[in-house]
């Protein structure tokens, strides 16, 4: 038995040798040959900005965010019968949830995706992973400004202005949909319970506001003009700066003073006195630079007005000219092609997707009014003997943006040859009633088009939207007119009168309107609306609808004014006539219409809980102190 | 230093493959070579021999090198490991050894000529004797009969004992042979027990041969070993390749798996040529981080060759199912081990034998459609209906003159106005053709042993095809060359030497931009039959001009797709050294692997026909009017041939597919036995696995295995494994891991006191417990973060792509988790198996439990939105499966010799998650803790509202409540808080894979002939197959049976909406279909031609079988899917397909 035990061990010992001669311990401890450490990427300026510059690609561009585009969510526009997929028509109908990817938003809709796409492809951006995301990245680099010592005092300030730009402009950007959240400002850790609270309104945008100031402070006017920037002159206008800093603090501080905001943190449904005083004078700060020739920056000349939402031939140049304060990045300008440039005409005029976008007959009417400044009456098929409006000739003398803007009854759409005879007749906007542009899958249903975004020459006879043409299509985020517009706002409601101005700018509320209507070639505000600041206020509204149309404000204005909600603002209608008389091919405002009624196409039924858009169930249900929106 | 190593073993293997082309000549020649003649007496040779209680095996080993003869026994009879003896002899006489030995055994020795036979000694019988040292050849003859059948056995191979000098049985089972007395001849016939004669003075040996059904059960492939069957306490069950080889015309060993073996269930889903290899999964799920077990092949995880190997070339499948069994794969092993095991050369003649079949594919069951007229009724009812909440709608409504003008059309003009097309027939033709040749050649002599095969598959395309005026014919097809040579060369006497080669090389044609390859087959599931004609009269393609990206035109993107020649090619290499190490210690033994694979992919060959669209056209059914797209003249509006205007493309490396494979092991075996009785082994090894594809950094992988396996008497089993892995997903910490696990084993029939019964053939009881840990997750370096440097902004305001920035982005691309560690699975198992009645009854019971633990999770952590990346992973999860499979079959031969078989088998096994991270307030049965994994989910109905009363009476719907109508269903309202909403979905159905699958297996065989049905069906699963009636505006509904209507409010479907949107849950569980099913998976008559017959042609043996694959399906689904892998369900895929298999199989 002895011998069988000790063979029974030697053959062990040799099978335990075999592996202790073969074993090496570090088979498996391979260091990846392509690591990239952590250190590199803030030793130095150039390695820094790099780390920095993946956050522009965080911010999602709403104009090309699918195939067809829908982020006109108020009462301004309506899309064809076929786009029930939009987020526009699932918000019309109540369901905000539809913002959500998990919801049926797939890749329709700026506002959330599967994961943060820092890559270049619009279609797969989202706001709400990708703001996420930038935040985190913002606060790393933040944390380890420190390890940033091969750097001029500038650089680092151009680094941590741009980190602190855009965690506060992420925080900004979620919190006017979804109230006030968590700010955070700390990568946070991974192996803890995450239990971070939400803040209010006003808590989260004191911090919004402390970052955006601090930014404005380091950040220069213009990147071109520092040592720093200088390796990329003339290539800086995305670039954040002092300009964009302000902007935002403004906005922050404006939008924290409103009353949808105010009401969630005070619990008083009116402006908010302070916030506005201090958006007020922030915009003052930016204007007065802007009106002292410091900046860049100045208000586009009318005649290349609409060059702030698309240019043509102009080797793809990202529209928005001197105008433009701040936009998301593009990657292919021809992306446009695909879908988003034919997405406001029926679709046998322009061959794209059969939902098509369309201006509410309510939203022209009530905003577009008389060259002359005053608005149209309220029942336009009367005539209105103050503003000579005359519902026969409803075209005649508008506000000269109505023209710029909007596509009417006998706009001649297409400017170049139509071969086929029998579609001739498609050359001219058919909308009245039965008309070839209202037909019922792709055209319009409210007897309107527009042509603020796209171009009328984006048909299939012109084909603008053809590679030779380079027709690039982009809204801005911000621009110079709005800054003007929210300081008017601003000033108005902090300081209290329609002759006050901010503390750091010499104009007045209406100063600053009529500088924005000058440029498009309109009178001054009427002096009907100056006797008081409700009054005015009503104007200035009216201003913003008309000035900032379809550039995806409309839907936050109206929520933080608290008028979502309310008649008229809750319905969308169309414009129904006939044609009369002959037909005036050459000018279309000489046209005669008759039977004309306004129906409603839609009634949004809201109610308070559509003020904010439901978080995600999958945050929510995480632990109570992240709680739900009220009423979702 | 690891570069070096890899070039010389590619150097190597290159020189092994020329050696053995050049062997493959000599090897097929067998080289007779005579012994020198011993003419001494075994009393005139001397020898001498120290030996202290040694085995007889290696005394007799000691006394053959001294003597120069060599002793025969019958290894059953005589165990010659077993018997051991003393003797220490100084220049003896042999015959005075032998006589010793003889004293001490109870064995006799007969000296004929060089050989000592050895038998056992009756009573009273001369020990040592000397018969004869005359070379006296003469002619032997005789007949070989089945002992069981009583029919003569073609084919068994009569050697000479010691020569190679032999014959082989003709098909009357005759055989004529020169032999001495004193010559031992050796009968053997594969699935017969040999038998060895020694020849006296007989000139007629008519003998019998017993079929020996246990010699191929005897030995069971496990993990890094085989075992005799009564052995073995894992839960293993084996198939043999001629078992496979009856499926039908498959092409691929995975299909052929199906029902094969309880406990591996297979899920098939597509039909695509070459890509038909359906999932498979052992004992049910188990993991969210997928459940597809270890596949190895010849010892090497090869699963690419394995979904490419041929049927031909495979002797037998294991499948390891228990932690005894699974866990010395350690890591790679806790999903289940499939291993398989190619042919190799056995010793006897070349057999060459050739099969070729030729199988007719039709297409299974897609969706059924209506027809324009039907469609444009439903449409119309479904305007009529929801006129209230849409009233635009009514501009819509389709009238009854043009409706019945889709059916009715009046002439060519009203029919290309006014289409009805029926998509499957476009799309698809009847029938497509697979073709098989296979040819192979197996042998060996003492020295080497080969097999070699080669094996051409064909399989066809089932879509149409036609005129496209291009010049060249798209589509899909497959061609696929396998070859394999198996060699084992005995170097020495101790020293084998195995050596592997296989490859695969298939070429595969596919539509030249595969991206969206459901563009190919879309419009059998979804394209309308109303919208366009695929090709008009004047050859322009339809098109639907007003949302041509909602309705694909099948026909058209196949005529322009081009063609993509993607042409894979893999090698596989072992080499395997076994050293019997008996000279430092008996029993002992070395075997090293070494592997090395590489695979290789072409694609871009072809014809590159991107952009070059033809006319199109639409016809506005409301106006007649034609709109064309792509017109080539615009002025005449009349030339529809376009130019060829495609390019050749002369294809490109495929990186992305380049595998790379070297794996190494060294493995030390230890057996031995005290007396018969008490038989160990320990078992140790250490492998190792780099592998690579594309241009990753390799992964690799390293495992320290040890073994020990007691028995005594065969009757009680014990065994122990640990495994010690490595991963690189851990930290230096965690990294390595060691698991152990053991079983028990109970043979009842080798009892003394069950030996008297005569029903019980084997009985035996075995468990097994244990560890087994896995990586098996996403992501690498999972305990480390993880930075890149790459990419950068476009800042530019200015060019189509816009100018990009100076700056290189740096990124932390992932968050590691130093903790992360090994997630590991408790298996537990409980099996029988049995034999009754001398074979008539047999069968098997396991009942299995795999608690799964520390699970790891690399995404859907509940981690909020907030914490801005990618939740690193952790160990958070716990699944548990349990179940038991059972299978029990019956073979019986009737006196008539007809004989009967049957078996029938399930497998049963559910999973629950235990833990899964789920968010705290979620409600309990919208957690995963509790549920299966992939449990279905639906808001739950409850009849429809038949009015107005009961659906105002109804619970509100959180969205688009507005757009509820009477025929909906009642959602209820689950958790009875008023409102409908996400909260309201609850489990429903069961998972993806099924919870129960059946087997069953009929059989009848007489004379030459046999007729073999299969039967295999799951069921307790679920399938969602999402196609919704009149989406997107478009004419387009499925057969869904009756429509709900005031009069039929016992409807089968509510009427689909036209342009409303009630909301996202108003359809409940409608589309998620019970995905039980039944098929007759395969039939199949075979005929063995009269011997007589075969003979004249010159063969040995000729089979002519028809079989059939999938023949008949019973079951709920629309379609015949089983899984929606593939191909989403509403998109469809290559269809699944129905084969009829017509086959030849001649053996030389």
């Amino acid at each position: 038995m002895k011998i069988y035990i000790k063979s029974i061990l030697r053959g062990s010992f040799l099978a335990g040798m075999l592996l202790f001669i073969s074993s090496c311990e570090d088979y498996l401890e391979r260091t990846p040959e392509a690591v990239v450490s952590e250190e590199l990427a803030f030793q130095n300026f150039i390695n820094f900005q790099g780390y920095v510059e993946e956050l522009y690609h965080c911010v999602p561009n709403f104009t090309l965010s699918n195939w067809v585009s829908s982020f006109n969510w108020g009462e301004d526009e309506i899309e064809s019968t076929a786009g029930t997929f939009t987020t526009g028509y699932h918000f019309d109908r109540g369901n905000f949830w539809r913002w959500q990817v998990a919801n049926g938003a797939g890749s329709n809709g700026f506002l959330d995706a599967n994961s943060a796409n820092t890559n270049r492809d619009h279609k797969n951006k989202g706001l709400w992973p990708l703001a996420w995301y930038g935040i985190r990245k913002a606060n790393i680099g933040l944390e380890n400004l420190s390890r940033l010592v091969d750097a001029t005092d500038e650089e680092r300030q151009l680094i941590e202005g741009q980190l602190l730009f855009f965690r506060a402009w992420f925080h900004f950007s979620l919190i006017q949909y979804f109230g006030g959240l968590p700010y955070v400002d700390q990568a946070l850790p991974s192996d803890q319970q995450l239990t971070l609270a939400r803040l209010n309104y006003h808590q989260s945008a004191e911090r919004v506001a402390e970052d955006l100031e601090r930014a404005a402070e380091l950040l220069p006017i213009n990147w071109d003009n520092t040592v720093a920037g200088r390796r990329t002159l003339g290539k800086n206008q995305q670039r954040i700066n002092k300009i964009m800093a302000l902007g935002y603090l403004g906005k922050n501080y404006l939008y924290a003073g409103s009353p949808l905001m105010n009401s969630e943190s005070t619990g008083s449904r009116s402006y908010n006195t302070d916030y506005c005083k201090k958006a007020a004078d922030t915009f003052g700060r930016l204007l007065q630079l802007v009106e002292g020739g410091e900046t860049q920056y100045a208000l586009l000349p009318f005649d290349r007005y609409l060059t702030n939402f698309h240019t043509m031939g102009q080797n793809w140049a990202l529209p928005g000219g001197t105008e433009a304060i701040f936009r998301s990045p593009y990657y292919s300008a021809n992306d446009s092609h695909w879908r988003i440039s034919k997405q406001y005409k029926p679709t046998f005029m322009d061959e794209g997707d059969p939902t098509n976008f369309y201006p509410t007959a309510n939203y022209v009417h009530a905003n577009f009014g008389m060259a002359n400044g005053l608005p149209l009456p309220v029942d336009v098929t009367q005539a209105d003997p103050e503003s000579g409006y005359d519902p026969h000739y409803p075209w005649k003398g508008r506000d000269p943006r109505f023209y710029a803007v909007i596509v009417y009854d006998g706009v001649k759409v297409v400017q170049g040859s139509i071969p086929d005879p029998n579609e001739a007749a498609n050359r001219f906007a058919n909308l009245h009633r039965g008309g070839s542009y209202r037909e019922v899958v792709t055209g319009s249903l409210s007897g309107y088009a527009n042509r603020k975004i796209s171009p009328l020459t984006a048909n299939k006879y012109d084909r603008a939207y053809d590679w030779g043409s380079s027709l690039h299509l982009n809204v801005p985020y911000m621009r110079l007119a709005d800054i003007y517009l929210m300081y008017a706002e601003a000033t108005l409601m902090g300081y209290n009168s329609v002759g006050a101005t901010s503390a750091t700018f010499a104009k007045t509320p209406v100063e600053a309107v009529n500088v924005i209507r000058a440029r498009a070639g309109m009178v001054d505000v009427h002096q009907k609306f100056l006797g008081s600041v409700d009054i005015f206020l009503k104007e200035l509204i009216r201003e913003r609808a008309v000035e900032l149309a379809f550039e995806s404000h409309r839907f936050n204005d109206l929520r933080r004014w608290l008028l979502l909600t309310e008649a008229p603002y809750n319905i969308k209608t169309s414009y129904e006539f006939d044609r009369a008389g002959d037909f005036n091919a050459d000018d279309p405002t000489q046209n005669r219409i008759i039977n004309m009624s306004e129906e409603v196409i839609i009634e949004r039924n809201y109610t308070s809980k559509h003020y904010w858009l439901p978080l995600k169930l999958a945050d929510v249900m995480l632990y109570p102190e992240f709680n739900q929106n009220p009423g979702w | 230093m690891d570069k070096n190593v890899l070039r010389q073993l590619i150097m190597l293997s290159k020189y092994v493959a020329y050696g053995f082309a050049v062997q493959l000549f000599f090897t097929t020649v067998l080289m007779a070579h005579t012994g020198n003649a011993q003419n001494n007496g075994i009393e005139e040779i001397t020898v001498s021999i120290n030996a202290k209680n040694e085995d007889l095996k290696s005394v007799f080993r000691k006394l053959e090198q001294q003597s120069q003869l060599n002793f025969t026994f019958n290894s059953s009879v005589i165990k010659v490991n077993n018997i051991r003896v003393d003797l220490v002899e100084q220049d003896k006489s042999l015959s005075d050894v032998l006589k010793k030995i003889a004293d001490q055994t109870q064995l006799k020795f007969v000296r004929i000529n060089q050989n000592i036979h050895v038998s056992k000694r009756e009573a009273v019988e001369e020990t040592v004797k000397e018969v004869s040292k005359v070379a006296d050849f003469r002619e032997i003859t005789g007949v070989v009969i089945d002992a069981r059948e009583q029919l003569p056995l073609p084919g068994v191979s009569v050697v000479l004992k010691g020569t190679t000098r032999g014959v082989v049985t003709d098909l009357d089972g005759k055989f004529r042979i020169d032999a001495e007395s004193g010559d031992v001849l050796v009968f053997s016939f594969i699935g017969f027990a040999s038998r060895e004669i020694l020849i006296d003075n007989q000139t007629v040996i008519d003998i019998t041969l017993q079929e020996d059904t246990q010699s191929l059960e005897e030995v069971v492939v496990i993990g890094y070993a085989e075992q005799r069957r009564e052995t073995v306490v894992g839960s293993v069950v084996q198939t043999k390749g001629e078992t496979l080889q009856r499926t039908g015309g498959v092409s691929n060993v995975g299909q052929a798996l199906t029902g094969a073996l309880p406990g591996l269930i297979t899920t098939a889903s597509v039909g695509t040529p070459g890509e038909e290899m359906p999932q498979i999964v052992i004992r049910g799920q188990n993991s969210w981080n997928g459940n597809s077990p270890l596949i190895l092949v010849d010892g090497v995880e090869r699963p690419e060759f394995f979904a490419q190997m041929d049927i031909g070339s495979v002797e037998s499948i294991s499948v390891l199912k228990d932690a005894s069994a699974t866990a010395v794969f350690g890591s790679r092993g806790a999903n289940g081990v499939i291993i398989v095991t190619t042919k190799r050369g056995l010793n006897g003649k070349a057999e060459i034998s050739a099969n070729f079949s030729s199988t007719m594919k039709s297409v299974s069951k897609i969706p059924g459609k209506m027809d324009s007229y039907d469609a444009i009724g439903v449409r119309n009812r479904a305007i009529e209906r929801e006129l209230s909440l849409v009233p635009n709608s009514w501009n819509e409504m389709i009238p009854q003159d043009m409706r019945l003008k889709y059916r009715f059309p009046a002439n060519l003009e009203e029919m290309e106005r006014y289409p009805n097309v029926n998509w499957q027939d476009v799309v698809f033709k009847d029938y497509a053709m697979a073709y098989n040749a296979n040819v192979s050649v197996r042998g060996g002599t003492d020295f080497v042993k080969y097999f070699s095969s080669i094996d051409y598959q064909h399989e066809g395309d089932l879509f149409n095809q036609f005129e496209t005026g291009r010049g060249y014919q798209a589509g899909f097809n497959f061609n696929r060359i396998n070859f394999r040579s198996n060699l084992d060369f005995q170097l020495t006497p101790s020293t084998k030497l195995g050596v592997n080669l296989g490859g695969t090389h298939g070429v595969r044609q596919a539509p030249w931009n595969y991206a969206f390859p459901e563009s190919y087959w879309n419009s059998a599931y979804r394209s309308p039959p109303d919208v366009f004609l695929p090709r008009y009269s004047d050859g322009t393609y339809g098109t639907y001009i007003p949302d041509d990206y909602a309705v694909t035109n099948s026909l058209l993107n196949l005529a322009i797709s081009g063609t993509n020649q993607i042409t894979s090619t893999r090698l596989s290499t072992n080499f395997v050294l076994e050293q019997d190490l008996g000279m430092f210690l008996k029993g002992l033994n070395f075997r090293g692997t070494l592997a090395v694979d590489n695979s290789f992919q072409e694609n871009n060959r072809g014809i590159n026909d991107l952009y070059n669209n033809p006319n199109t056209k639409w016809i506005n059914p409301l106006t007649g009017e034609s709109i064309y797209r792509n017109i080539l003249d615009s002025n005449t509006r009349f030339d529809f041939v376009e130019a060829i205007t495609w390019n050749h493309a002369g294809g490109t490396v495929n990186n992305g597919e380049s595998q790379r494979r070297l794996f190494y092991q060294m493995q030390m075996n230890y057996a031995g036995s005290i007396e018969g009785i008490h038989n160990y082994s320990v078992m140790g090894l250490l492998s190792r696995q780099e592998d690579a594809i594309g241009s990753i950094i390799p992964t690799y992988r390293e495992d320290w295995v040890f073994r020990g396996t007691y028995d005594y008497k065969n009757k009680y089993m014990v065994e122990y494994n640990g495994a010690y892995n490595g991963s690189e997903k851990f930290s230096a910490e965690n990294r390595f891991a060691f698991f152990s696990s053991g079983g028990l084993g109970w043979n009842i029939s080798e009892e003394g006191f069950m030996k008297n019964q005569s029903f019980v053939d084997v009985l035996k009881l075995r468990a097994s417990y244990g560890e087994v840990g896995d990586d098996n997750v996403g992501g690498r370096f999972l305990f480390m973060d993880e930075w890149l440097f790459g990419n950068t902004s476009q800042l530019g305001v200015i060019g189509q792509s816009g100018e990009n920035s100076p700056y290189t982005w740096f990124r932390q691309n992932a968050v590691g988790n130093p903790n992360v560690q090994w997630e590991t699975v408790y298996k537990s198992n409980l099996g029988a198996e049995f034999r009754f009645l001398r074979g008539l009854i047999h069968g098997s019971v396991d009942y299995f439990k795999d608690n799964r633990v520390d699970i790891l999770m690399t995404s859907g952590r509940s981690v909020p939105s907030y914490f801005g990346t990618n939740a690193p992973a952790a160990n958070l999860g716990r699944v548990v499966t349990t179940g038991y499979e059972l299978m029990i079959g019956l073979n019986r031969t009737l006196d008539n010799g007809i004989r009967l078989w049957g078996d029938f088998a399930m497998t049963h096994a559910i999973d629950q998650v235990i833990n899964r991270d789920d968010p705290l307030l979620r409600p309990d049965y919208q957690k995963q803790a509790g549920y299966q994994l992939g449990q279905y989910r639906s808001h739950a109905t409850a009849g429809y509202y038949n009015t107005w009363d009961e659906l105002y009476a109804s619970p509100q719907h959180n969205v688009n409540d507005g757009a509820k109508l009477p025929g909906n269903y009642y959602i209820s309202d689950f958790n009875g808080d008023g409102v409908v909403d996400d909260f309201d979905s609850a489990p429903y159905g069961y998972s993806g894979v099924p919870q129960n699958t059946y087997n069953t297996n009929l059989g009848i065989e007489w004379k030459g002939l046999s007729l073999f049905l299969q039967f295999y069906g799951v069921n307790n699963v679920t399938r969602d197959v999402g196609l919704g009636s009149l989406s997107n505006g478009l004419n387009l509904v499925y057969e869904e049976g009756t429509y709900w209507s005031k009069d039929n409010p016992n409807a089968d479907s509510p009427l689909p909406r036209w342009r409303s949107q009630p909301s996202p849950f108003n359809y409940g569980p409608r589309y998620l279909f019970d995905g039980s099913y039944l098929r007759l998976k395969n039939t199949e008559i075979a005929y063995n031609l009269p011997s007589e017959k075969v003979r004249s042609m010159g063969l040995s043996n000729m089979r002519i079988y028809i079989n059939g694959n999938n023949l008949l399906l019973w079951t709920k689904m629309p379609d015949d899917r089983e899984s929606n892998f593939g191909g989403p369900s509403g998109q469809g895929a290559y269809p699944t397909v129905r084969r009829i298999n017509l086959g030849l199989n001649v053996t030389f």
